[in-house]
């Protein structure tokens, strides 16, 4: 039977996940579709450049639209694409991600999110299709 | 040129070349990087993907680059590995490779698949892993 969680709930199950707190993702901001996450950029999570790798951007943008997804719908969902373009490196500060659903079907959900620098310049965007799961 | 980076040991990757010369990425999963249902997070398999395809790159090419866009489509959460990555290039334009990458479970079995582009640094120490 599915199982309709609480807002609360829902930021819990995030916040409690061992990977979530391996990369050092912080939840500035969680409402129903209007979800605010940080990362301090620390060296454990650059290149061999020096600047954020691009893994993190693109863990960051999954969690971003998941997390979109799940305040919205209450619901688990699971990744099935994501397309993430590079736009700028980043390196010490902190990073912010914001994301929105652009479509919701009933296993279905499309969402796009962004990550920004502390001066506001967009450093990567990304799109991505996510499945909805349900029981029935 | 550095082997690898301060996440790809984050994360507890290890990177080999195989006997047809292929760069390979292995991860065992360790228990921080699952999730609070302790399935696999997609961002795992995002990773290995961006590290293979752009060391495939490297080690063929020896050029450094930085990716610009990945393509990711995941295919399997529900085993929790050993994962094992590797990649090819597909084309390469002037300064823009494009790449392709497959990370399967440990019965050889496709969990996520990737196309990245990268795009050929200026410095050496762009160099991706």
């Amino acid at each position: 039977m599915e199982v309709t969680k609480t807002i609360g709930e829902v930021r819990e199950s995030f916040e409690s996940s061992p990977f979530f707190s391996h990369i050092g993702f912080e939840i500035v901001h969680f409402e129903e579709g209007n979800v605010l996450l940080k990362l301090p950029v620390h060296e454990k999570l650059y290149n061999v450049n020096g600047t954020l790798h691009g893994g993190v951007h693109a863990t960051m943008i999954d969690l971003i639209l998941g997390m979109a997804i799940r305040s919205t719908t209450k619901t688990r969902c699971t990744t099935m694409n994501l397309n993430i373009n590079y736009l700028a490196p980043a390196s010490g500060g902190e990073i912010q991600a914001k994301g929105r659903i652009l479509k919701q079907g009933y296993r279905i959900v499309t969402a796009e999110g962004e990550l920004y620098d502390q001066e506001g310049n967009m450093m990567a965007k990304g799109i991505g299709t996510f499945k909805l799961i349900r029981e029935d | 040129m550095r082997e690898s980076s301060s996440f790809f040991e984050h994360l507890g990757f290890h990177k080999y070349i195989d006997r047809d010369g292929r760069v390979i990425l292995s991860l065992e999963v360790k228990p921080e990087n699952i999730t609070e249902d302790s399935t696999i997070p997609s961002g795992l398999f995002s990773s290995m993907l961006d590290t293979v395809i752009g060391s495939t790159i490297g080690e063929t090419l020896q050029v450094p680059t930085s990716t610009v866009n990945l393509n990711m489509n995941y295919v399997d959460f529900s085993n929790n590995g050993p994962f094992s990555a590797h990649a090819s290039i597909t084309h390469k334009d002037g300064k823009m490779i494009v790449g392709e990458g497959t990370v399967l479970d440990g019965e050889d079995k496709v969990v996520a698949k990737g196309v990245g582009t990268f795009k050929v640094s200026a410095r050496d120490s762009d160099q991706k892993g």
